[in-house]
């Protein structure tokens, strides 16, 4: 009966042997770790150019405490090719090892590229069983070869440092959401809605750019990447750019939660008031045939930034709160006509109106000749430390 | 031997018999006494096996004002039989030589025509000593010893208790090993006496110098890692267990005494979790289970998603691994094999090696482990710590035998992961479910009281629920389940 039984199970483990498993075995350093990929095509030419930043792992501090701090911490790999298949397998003219994509913090693509549209990029990387959507996806407003070639302090690697910046942006600043990954670019595409992506661009360079010297400057400001507006994107193509204060009104109306601070007009000057959106609500209403989209934001606000005045009574609380919704809610406004007059539809009425008005004749027509209403709640509910601002003359007014 | 008895007195010839059957040892002492009556008595014993005081105080003195009185023949207690020598000679000779060999006093008395054998055993044995493999901070320090009279003291003195029983069985051809089994009577079931009488009467072996003969002998299952027996060597711990209705078995010559039945669970507990209060207990609990999962598992998922998931690891780790194998030339299988085999071999030589000598085993085997080897770029940092974690965890689970279970099932796991990555585990792990699943100890599902799900006994096996929370009458689910197989049960 044993032995019956130990047959079963050697016949079992062999089968097993047959399964997709210890054929994919690969050591740890027999892979190269791709940690960013950069995607461009020649409008002249049309020949792709991809680059894949590797990371050095040697470059940090090792097990056997080898002194890692003057090898650079990522490797720029460049291939072209008529194809992006073509260009791909050229990288192992250049790669000892293989490639592992597995672990990308972020893609870019250029401007050029992006305005010429982005499908056979997304759907090449698509293709890739090893690919992940879950990453940032960015345009690139310099040369992406550039970008590709600079490096960025603190962080290990240019892409973490980007992932972690865009994190931080959506949640202190409102620029962005925390949906900018391949996924939602596609999803977004495919549902023929819109979205704002990243642009990210290079900052000045100066003196040497070897990562040693990167990292020795005080100066973080230069020779590293910035974030730079945002790239409005339909149908997998870039049909323009926000400023980063349209970037903050666009996410207000498209019901992202962060903070951001707003200089707002208040009695015969301005505050510098900080707020934090709670989210926004779209609805729609229908008047003589007309479809009227109502959007109702509620914002947090606190007095913590406003140097210029201190609400004592609750009068003053009330007026600081109307003063607020009202010119935040006209600057949306003003936002919205902006983006409508360019044929954007950024504040996804189209997407509305396939949803609640799904039988609707003229669907377009309808969605262009909405009208749109915005009513902004704030509440007041952080002071900062002080109960009332220090006298004097001394400071700027 | 017999042809001596015609022309001698038999008290003589049988006394010379006996010295001849136990090879004349240094330690045997035949003695002649003669009595106020003039009776010659011959009196025999091993020197080395018996109390010599209580021979000169107690048999000698009795002798001699003929104060021993006549009792039935081929009667008495354990403590004193009697033969008839008109009983067949061979008979009488072997049994005496039996009882001589066995440490009692073999007293032939002419005049009366007996042969009697008094108890008058006190073996040289170490005194009671904290247990070695089970210490505790809080609670009792002794252990069993090898004496099981001592041991059956220590544990009558936890049960003041006139329904706890022992039951003597003479185990081994040759050893003649005594053993006992003891229970509560009214809480012990009668079906797992019946089975453990059953099974040890069964043995067939020539000798028992451990209570693990015992153990391979009556254990449900051969080819299982897992022990279906607790041992022990701590008496409050199987008095403990005794008044959970459960059975033990001591075994004469060693301090670890058998418990029956065991499920999976009850590896889990120590006794310490007892002593402590019971928040205190249940972390501790709960820690013993986390390092039953990292022991067994954790060189297993090392391998596998260094070899064939590196997706699966986070990047920032991936990336510090990614350095410690660069210029590492085994392939991380291997190289996790190798540790792992050094590690046994190294705890292995610290088991045997004199305490003095283990200090600087070590000491030597943490520096060539942990950073020549390292540093000579044969072995991953990485490798080190988690064979030094495994090893660590290894050691918190309460039950030696336990811990042996998961080496073995370590090394499967490993190979396993070596062969076919996380798809070899969760094939290990749902075999390793259907082999717990499918285990019994004395007729208990060794997953009681998980599979069959006894959730009121939950509260005491996932946690230690406090005491004034516990019913105590209320028996544990193993002892329960085999309560309600009995008639009437």
């Amino acid at each position: 009966m044993i032995w019956r039984k130990a047959a079963a199970a050697a016949a079992i483990a062999l089968c097993a042997a047959l399964l997709a498993s210890c054929w994919d075995k690969i050591e740890l350093n027999e892979l190269m770790l791709v940690s960013m990929v950069g995607l461009d095509r020649d409008p002249e030419s049309g020949d792709y150019t991809i680059w894949m930043q590797i990371v050095n792992p040697d470059a940090g501090a090792s097990a056997r405490g080898t002194p890692g701090g003057e090898q650079s911490p990522v490797y720029t790999y460049e291939a072209s090719g008529k194809t992006l298949a073509e260009a791909h397998i050229k990288f192992y003219n250049l790669m000892p090892r293989k490639m592992f994509i597995h672990h990308a913090k972020a893609v870019l693509i250029s401007e050029r590229a992006a305005r010429k549209g982005m499908k056979d990029f997304i759907n090449f990387s698509e293709l890739q069983p090893d690919a992940r959507t879950s990453i940032p996806l960015l345009i690139a407003d310099d040369p992406i070869g550039d970008i590709m070639r600079t490096f960025t302090p603190l962080e290990r690697t240019p892409s973490e440092s980007l992932a972690s910046r865009l994190g931080l942006l959506a949640d202190y600043a409102l620029k962005f959401s925390r949906h900018v990954d391949l996924k939602d670019a596609i999803e977004r595409s495919e549902r023929k809605d819109w979205i704002v992506l990243p642009l990210v661009a290079a900052t000045p360079k100066t003196g040497n750019l070897n990562s040693w010297e990167a990292n020795a400057s005080i100066d973080a400001s230069r020779n590293q990447l910035w974030i730079n507006g945002g790239a409005v994107i339909r149908n997998y193509r870039m049909v323009g750019r926000l400023n980063e204060d349209d970037l903050v009104l666009y996410h207000l109306l498209t019901g992202e939660k962060g903070r951001f601070v707003r200089r707002v007009p208040f009695r015969n000057g301005h505050v510098t008031a900080s707020l934090e959106s709670r989210g926004a609500k779209r609805r729609l209403e229908w008047q003589n045939g007309r479809p009227v989209v109502r959007f109702k934001l509620r914002l947090n606000l606190s007095t913590i930034a406003m140097k210029e005045y201190h609400p004592q009574t609750l009068e003053e609380i009330r007026e600081l709160e109307s003063a607020v919704s009202r010119a935040l809610a006209g600057e949306l406004k003003a936002f919205a006509d902006k983006t409508r007059a360019k044929g954007w539809d950024l504040l996804r009425i189209r997407a509305l109106l396939r949803t609640k008005a799904p039988h609707l004749a003229h669907p377009e027509q309808a969605a262009d000749d909405a009208k749109v209403l915005i009513e902004v709640e704030t509440r007041l509910t952080g002071m900062g430390n002080l109960s009332r601002l220090y006298g004097g003359m001394g400071g700027m007014p | 031997m017999e042809s001596n008895t015609h022309d001698r007195p038999i008290g003589a010839a049988l006394a010379e018999d006996i010295q001849a059957m136990l090879g004349s040892p240094p330690d045997l002492i035949c003695r002649s006494l003669t009595t106020e009556e003039n009776r010659s008595i011959q009196l025999i014993y091993l020197d080395s096996l018996v109390n010599r005081q209580a021979v000169d105080e107690f048999i000698v003195e009795s002798v001699r004002r003929n104060a021993f009185a006549e009792g039935p023949a081929a009667s008495g207690s354990r403590y004193a039989r009697e033969l008839a020598l008109a009983e067949p000679y061979a008979t009488v000779r072997d049994e005496a030589a039996r009882a001589a060999a066995s440490g009692q006093c073999v007293l032939i008395d002419d005049g009366r025509k007996r042969v009697c054998m008094i108890d008058a055993y006190d073996a040289p044995g170490r005194a009671i000593e904290e247990p070695m493999s089970e210490p505790t901070i809080r609670g009792s320090h002794e252990g069993f010893t090898e004496n099981i009279r001592v041991n059956i003291g220590l544990i009558r003195k936890r049960i003041l208790n006139p329904a706890l029983r022992f039951e003597e069985m003479r185990i081994g051809s040759r050893s003649g090993t005594n053993v006992m089994i003891a229970w509560m009577d009214g809480l012990a079931p009668e079906a797992l006496l019946q089975e453990i009488r059953r099974r040890l009467s069964a043995i067939r072996t020539d000798s028992v110098l451990e209570s693990s003969y015992l153990e391979e002998f009556i254990q449900d299952r051969i080819l299982s890692p897992f022990p279906t027996i607790l041992n022990t060597e701590r008496p409050d711990k199987t008095a403990a267990l005794l008044l959970e209705g459960k059975v033990a078995i001591l075994t004469d010559g060693t301090p670890y005494v058998l418990i029956a039945p065991l499920t999976f669970f009850d590896l889990f507990c120590s006794s310490e979790d007892y002593f402590q209060r019971a928040d205190i207990a249940t972390f501790i609990r709960w820690l013993r289970f986390i390092s039953f999962f990292v022991a067994v598992f954790a060189p297993s998922l090392f391998v596998a998603a260094t070899t064939f998931h590196q997706e699966l690891i986070p990047t920032e780790l991936l990336i510090s691994l990614s350095a410690q194998r660069e210029g590492v030339p085994l392939p991380a299988f291997l190289e996790v094999m190798l540790m792992e085999i050094v590690f046994e071999i190294i705890r292995e030589a610290g088991l045997r090696m004199p305490r003095a000598v283990g200090q600087a085993l070590s000491i030597v085997g943490a520096i060539v482990l942990g950073q020549a080897a390292v540093e000579a770029g044969l072995i991953s940092a990485a490798v080190v710590i988690v064979v030094a974690v495994t090893g660590i965890t290894n050691f918190v689970v309460p039950v030696y035998s336990f811990g042996m279970s998961q080496r073995l099932l370590r090394f499967t796991f490993i190979l396993l992961a070596g062969l076919l990555g996380l798809f070899g585990i969760l094939c290990g792990t749902l075999m390793l479910i259907a082999h717990l699943v499918s285990l019994k100890s004395f007729g208990v599902p060794y997953m009681t009281p998980m599979a069959p799900a006894e959730a009121a006994d939950w509260p005491d096996v996932l946690a230690r629920a406090p005491r004034p929370w516990n019913d105590p009458n209320r028996l544990p689910a193993s002892v329960r389940f085999l309560k309600r197989k009995q008639p009437g049960g």
